[in-house]
């Protein structure tokens, strides 16, 4: 029995993977080219880094809507430091002053829901609300111009960790970014199932009287769930805009479906704390091959919101009635 | 004449007593501001007619939040049953059959409404008859639904209303009365009845209370839930339609922001907080208040940004209100100062 669950959990996910990538390539070989290989991997970056930090959040039973105003709050803070002070900037110090601004933003919201016992979800609507519009009301304006950008972030455009030369002839590189997404993957990979820590933010999911009775700090615990997700949120949101290469608050705020889409594609359900690291990374390949390759397909693009909310419904629908399943047998 | 007063006031809803309080102080305030034009028949026009629009939403999400469940799917119920009400009305589905243009709005008026409840229907299988988590399950519906509204609108606005509609949008009941500011009081007439005087508005505060007592009182959890999800989905497509009628367009990802304007309406109104609680006049209070905030913040011409903060703060500012530890703080300042008269 206890093999069965394992073989519900991430193995039907890597096998409707290339399940779906098979019946592509069949439709159309074009799929397989090297070409969209690499960028099929690289828009799967920013979607996989912050899948990673809502999954903390859902498997410590929270949900929160506020994770692309965090992103976007956290990259803008970063680089208004960064042109206060009149540097070009690192890719090192970029990651690290979102990821710790992002945190702080997000622990505010942990500390609002766990000291005065508040739905998180209900919270995270006001702090999305907060954390995406506070900062520019003293601003004059909220765009920031390429131009004025700090100039080696911008550097994440084209720095490659390798390049294949497709057919055509032209380099098609593979973004540093996804050095940052494997990082983050192991990193939260290993706290959260080789650590004490990693132990109490599973069980806080399932029972949080019990993580309590066991010795845990529910608080503590809360908190650094949050401050992990944020941390992701805040790493994202400055790939996702030093990619893009100017910086508009707007911008993130509708990639937020896609997130949530690949977390509960991924098996995240917060009812008992589900989640892993595994999960998320091919619920965001299933993701991101179908928003992909639709258009390559011959699909007209207005079919794939319709595509995708059907996908994630049909993902909810099994990742809880598979379970129930199982665990009848 | 002054016993029966007090008599009903100490009867009233301290909640009641404080929001209308509380408005007519932002009434005041924000009225000496600016007096000329806030106290003009054009901004209460204007600002009935927002108030409508946002008050139905409101109440799609208060049908469901009071029986203790979510639905984060109204504003895209609401597009897809007006778009698919709209192309009826103007005769680009059916264009050939039917071409009474009477015919057409009652059609098209009918089938926005059918559709509202039908995905409603979808909603609550998903959440009461399979026991999903409802956010997840009304997240993933908001993006089937925007889905097939992209679809049959295939991404680009349909622009141009029949004549009906855009005289509710902007026509007013003997010459004052905008149709709109009629059409919310009505819908709130009619919630208030059921959640006041009939067993099933018993059986969903029960639910949002506790779902257990409802079981064990012979009430079908499944059948209480799958109603309210059925009327907040025909509420969404009331909403839908209002929407429409304010913009005379149809576009399938019209109105994200209004979610959370909604959310914080009924919020304010006490639903949320107390579960299975929350009163359809504090609710409609709430609605006046926010409306009068808002409306001060555009005539005070300021962004977008500041409106955002400003709702957010609120929000988290009623919840931690909410919260017994703030409660109890609150009643030790008040019978220090108490102690300080004596």
């Amino acid at each position: 029995m206890k093999k069965a669950l394992k073989i519900n959990d991430l193995t039907i996910r890597l096998a409707l993977f290339f399940l779906i990538l098979i019946v592509f390539a069949c439709i159309e070989p074009a799929v397989l080219s090297a070409s969209n290989i690499v960028s099929m991997i690289n828009d799967s970056i920013f979607n996989g880094i912050a899948a990673l930090g809502m999954m903390v959040i859902m498997v410590t039973g929270n949900f929160d809507l506020s994770s692309m105003s965090i992103g976007m709050v956290a990259s803008f803070v970063t680089l208004k430091f960064y042109s206060l002070i009149g540097y070009d900037g690192d890719f090192f110090t970029m990651f690290l002053i979102a990821g710790v601004i992002g945190a702080f933003f997000a622990m505010i919201n942990g500390f609002l829901a766990q000291k005065y016992r508040l739905s998180g979800f209900v919270v995270s609507i006001g702090t999305n609300l907060i954390f995406g519009s506070f900062f520019f009301i003293f601003m004059k304006s909220s765009y920031i111009k390429e131009a004025l950008m700090p100039k080696r972030l911008l550097n994440v455009r084209t720095t490659a960790v390798f390049s294949i030369k497709t057919a055509s002839g032209i380099m098609a590189n593979i973004n540093i970014g996804i050095v940052v997404l494997i990082i983050t993957a192991v990193l939260l990979w290993l706290l959260l199932n080789k650590t004490q820590i990693g132990r109490g933010i599973y069980a806080i999911g399932g029972d949080a009287q019990a993580v309590e009775r066991v010795g845990y700090s529910s608080m503590k615990i809360t908190l650094l769930a949050y401050a992990l997700f944020g941390a992701c949120a805040g790493i994202a949101g400055i790939y996702f805009y030093s990619n893009a290469g100017t910086f508009e608050p707007a911008m993130i705020a509708d990639k937020g479906a896609d997130v949530i889409a690949s977390a509960i594609f991924g098996g995240c359900n917060m009812q008992d704390g589900k989640g892993t690291v595994g999960g998320i990374l091919a619920g965001v390949a299933i993701i991101t091959i179908i928003k992909g390759n639709l258009i390559l397909l011959g699909v007209p693009s207005y079919y794939i919101t319709f595509v995708v909310g059907t996908m994630i419904l049909l993902g909810v629908l099994f990742s809880t009635l598979g379970e129930k399943h199982f665990r009848k047998a | 004449m002054k016993e029966t007063l007090k008599k009903y006031l100490k009867n009233c809803d301290k909640r009641t007593i404080s929001l209308l309080f509380i408005t007519v102080l932002l009434i005041l305030v924000i009225g000496s501001m600016n007096p000329k034009s806030f106290f003009s028949v054009y901004n209460f026009k204007s600002m009935s007619r927002q108030l409508a629009e946002i008050g139905i939403y409101g109440l799609a999400l208060f049908t469901i939040v009071i029986s203790g469940g979510l639905n984060l799917s109204i504003v895209a119920i609401a597009n897809l049953s007006a778009i698919c009400g709209g192309c009826i009305m103007q005769g680009l589905i059916l264009g050939d059959v039917i071409t009474d243009p009477f015919m057409r709005l009652i059609l098209g008026i009918l089938v926005s409404l059918t559709v509202g409840v039908l995905s409603g229907v979808i909603n609550g299988y998903f959440v009461a008859g399979l026991g999903l988590t409802a956010v997840l399950v009304t997240s993933a519906t908001s993006q089937l639904f925007q889905g097939i509204a992209l679809v049959i609108t295939k991404g680009s606005a349909i622009v141009g209303a029949p004549e009906a509609i855009i005289k509710l949008g902007s026509g007013d009941l003997w010459g004052n009365v905008p149709y709109l500011m009629l059409l919310a009081v009505i819908c709130y007439g009619i919630t208030h009845f059921v959640f006041e005087y009939t067993s099933y508005g018993e059986q969903c505060r029960l639910l949002g209370a506790n779902a257990t007592a409802n079981r064990y009182s012979g009430n079908s959890n499944f059948r209480t839930l799958m109603k309210s999800y059925m009327l907040s989905g025909f509420f969404s497509a009331v909403g839908g339609l209002v929407s429409y009628s304010r913009m005379c367009a149809l576009r399938s990802d019209y109105g994200n922001s209004l979610t959370s304007t909604a959310m914080l309406v009924i919020l304010m109104g006490g639903a949320w907080i107390v579960a299975g609680g929350g009163k359809i006049i504090n609710i409609f209070i709430a609605l006046l208040s926010i409306q009068v905030i808002s409306s001060g913040l555009t005539l005070a011409g300021t962004s977008n940004f500041t409106r955002n903060t400003i709702w957010g703060l609120l929000l988290v500012g009623i919840l931690l209100l909410g919260t017994p530890q703030i409660k109890e703080k609150f009643m030790k300042l008040r019978s220090r100062r108490r102690q300080y008269k004596v």
